[in-house]
């Protein structure tokens, strides 16, 4: 297992924390701990520990393709 | 935002008879339009003429300036119609198409479309009506949760919730659906926004992710890797027709010399006519390509992703190669398997790029040779008709600039192995998620799409079923697709599994009671003809060529023919069975 801390930038969009989960499960992460915050009216920042067999970047990558999703940092703790 | 609107007007109309500032002088002059209306004029600015949809309660209202406007809109007779017809649209015209539906089932039933879009990255926009905001979340009638359903099977999905978002949501997602990796973006419109009255701005300019820049350190690793490899083959995805890379994936084939294999949705990519195209691998390529790659030493990855269907057992996919993958995408770099040298960006950038003479004279005859000696057969004794032949006969007579879409099983199989494609955007097979019903559709707006080209579309008896109502917008426009129906009174493919891998006990695979489809045709008034005998082939192939409307050919074939070859599943590329023990 391999888990990891993601950093994730996002636009303040209803369908933005939905998709992000969507992928997470279809990618075959799990979340062990997730905290969404407003930022300011546009921005959100959500930071979540995954666990999963897949190396991080699979997930990452696949995020970070989302429209909603400015930046993502990777911390491996 | 809707209420400013109206405060704004008020202004001006309080000012009317006093001096009025130049900017609300100005506002005046704009006109008001409705929501529906900034919908048709978004869609002309984006220089969209067609689309594809079927109307209902909540977009009523944008079928009522639809009745105003230019643009020409088709009738399918389902929303899975409408978005297949959008999804061959857009592929043939290698440009973004717009479909239509209306709230709850309308919406729900472009669903596999829009999957299927997602999967094959084709760029759509699919508009769909919401009850209004004033209803929604309490559960109203046609009301379905689209966006949430939608959210897995489009590149990105919005729900305008006000007016004066309408257009730039538009012009997003016009954007978004033909930029970098493209995909079907869906936009829910709530009723009362499609009635509601804004101004119709000047187009917003908008931030274009910028297309990846591939690194020069790789691309100089890549070509170390070509220059020292001496059995390299060039694995052919579809991205290269979605990139519009035809043309320098040919000069690479041609200049390295590099022998090439295709994906199903990269046929047409590589010159059909080069000696060294071996054709489709996989599951059921062909022996040369798929044997070709099991033993090469460098495969080089072009817009193409590594699928299971493509790789069999992944642990012994092209056991000795190293890999160099080029992709737009880097979600697809080290997913299903690892590059040795990663190239990011535009294909048609990198592959002049990565072009390097090759001295690679010996495999280049051997892998010619394998292509000769695995050759098809294409003698098959007695009366009965031959998929593999007849395919091979319509393919001989069928000019390069035709369009060929199939549906999902055998036949398409058969399509791929013995049909010859010259562009990609002339080949229109559901790849990624195989979907039965496809076929007749896609024809259908490929040819809307290209009306001067041949369309023609390769169906088996189970899938023309699942979208047979759609010979009804064959008769109403007069779309002169010519169906080509294999047809074995069976769900062939499953049939085939059956046979193989589940002790031949057919389960639920049995179409033998299908209506008479010549009869069925005749109903749509579209001339048809069956056809039971081998020596009856040819003249019918030109009787249909020579037909100046729709034409259904269906073609009886026996139950028990099967695929080959065929690599099992979870088994290498090079343990395929050939045929039936
Ligand atoms: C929508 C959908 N449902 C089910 C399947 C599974 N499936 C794959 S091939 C096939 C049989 C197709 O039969 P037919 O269209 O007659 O073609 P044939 O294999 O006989 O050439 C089925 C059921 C599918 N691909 N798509």
């Amino acid at each position: 297992m391999n888990h990891s801390t993601l950093i994730i930038k996002a636009n303040n969009q209803p369908t933005v924390m939905e998709r992000l989960m969507q992928v997470t499960r279809y990618r075959g992460f799990s979340i062990n701990k997730l905290n969404m915050q407003k930022l300011s009216d546009k921005d959100l920042e959500i930071i979540m520990s995954v666990d999963s067999r897949n190396p991080i970047e699979n997930l990452s990558r696949q995020l970070l393709k989302l429209v909603d999703v400015v930046d993502i940092s990777i911390s491996n703790s | 935002m809707l209420e400013l609107n109206a405060v704004q007007n008020n202004t001006a109309l309080d000012q009317d008879s006093g001096s009025q500032t130049d900017e609300v002088k100005e506002l005046m002059n704009k006109q008001q339009l409705t929501g529906a209306q900034i919908v048709m004029q978004v869609l002309q600015q984006q220089g969209v003429d067609s689309i594809f949809g079927y109307p209902g309660g909540a977009i009523m209202p944008i079928y009522d300036a639809l009745y105003d406007s230019d643009i020409k809109h088709y009738l399918c007779r389902h929303e899975q119609g409408v978005a297949f017809a959008a999804v061959g649209y857009a592929r043939a015209g290698r440009k973004t198409a717009v479909c239509m539906a209306t709230s709850g089932p309308g919406a729900t039933n472009l669903i596999t479309g829009l999957a299927d879009a997602y999967a094959d990255s084709i760029p759509l926009v699919a508009i769909t009506g919401q009850v209004p905001t004033t209803a929604m979340g309490t559960d109203s009638f046609q009301e379905v949760d689209i966006i949430s359903l939608a959210m897995a099977a489009t590149k990105h999905c919005f729900q305008v919730t006000c007016v004066d978002d309408l257009q730039s949501v538009l012009e997003q997602a016009f954007a978004i659906a033909g930029s970098g990796r493209q995909g079907p973006v869906l936009v829910d419109i709530p009723k009362d926004i499609q009635l509601a009255s804004t101004l119709l701005t000047a187009k917003t300019e908008l931030a274009i992710t910028p297309i990846p820049q591939f690194s020069q350190a790789t691309m100089a690793i890549a070509k170390t890797l070509i220059s020292e490899a001496s059995k390299p083959v060039l694995y052919v995805g579809g991205g290269v027709g979605m990139a519009g890379a035809v043309e320098e994936l040919r000069a690479f084939a041609q200049t390295t010399g590099m022998p090439s294999v295709s994906t199903l949705k990269g046929l047409g990519a590589v010159d059909p006519e080069c000696d060294c195209f071996l054709g489709m691998l996989g599951m059921h390529g062909l022996k040369a390509a798929n044997l070709a790659v099991q033993e090469c030493d460098l495969l080089v990855a072009v817009g193409a992703r590594f699928d299971d269907r493509v790789t069999g057992k992944l642990a012994e996919f092209a056991p000795h190669a190293k890999v160099i993958h080029l992709d737009i995408d880097v979600a697809e770099i080290n997913k299903r398997r690892c590059a040795d040298a990663a190239l990011i960006g535009d294909l048609k950038t990198m592959l002049p790029e990565l072009m390097t003479d090759l001295k690679i004279v010996a495999w280049r005859k051997h892998c010619t040779s394998m292509k000769l000696d695995y050759a098809y057969d294409y003698n098959y004794p007695g009366e009965d008709i031959y998929a593999p032949a007849v395919l091979k006969a319509l393919s001989d007579v069928t000019p390069k600039t035709a369009i060929l879409t199939t549906d999902v099983g055998q036949h398409q199989m058969w399509a791929t192995q013995h049909m010859v494609f010259s562009r990609p955007e002339n080949f229109l097979s559901s790849g990624a998620i195989g979907t039965m019903g496809f076929g007749l559709p896609a024809a259908i707006g490929a040819q809307i799409s290209r009306p001067d080209a041949l369309v023609i579309t390769v169906t088996g008896d189970g899938s023309i079923m699942m979208n047979i109502q759609e010979l009804a917008t064959l008769k109403r426009y007069q779309i002169p697709v010519k169906i080509v129906l294999i047809d074995n009174s069976r769900l062939g493919m499953v049939r085939q599994w059956q046979e193989l891998f589940f002790s031949e006990r057919y389960s639920e695979i049995d179409l033998s009671d299908n209506p008479d489809f010549v009869a069925l045709a005749a109903a749509f008034e579209i001339k048809s003809q069956r056809i039971t005998k081998k020596s009856e082939v040819e003249a019918a192939l030109t009787e249909m060529m020579s037909h100046q409307g729709p034409y259904l050919l269906q073609i009886s074939i026996d139950e028990y023919h099967n695929v080959w070859p065929l690599v099992p599943p979870d088994t290498a590329n090079h343990e395929m069975i050939e045929a039936s023990s």
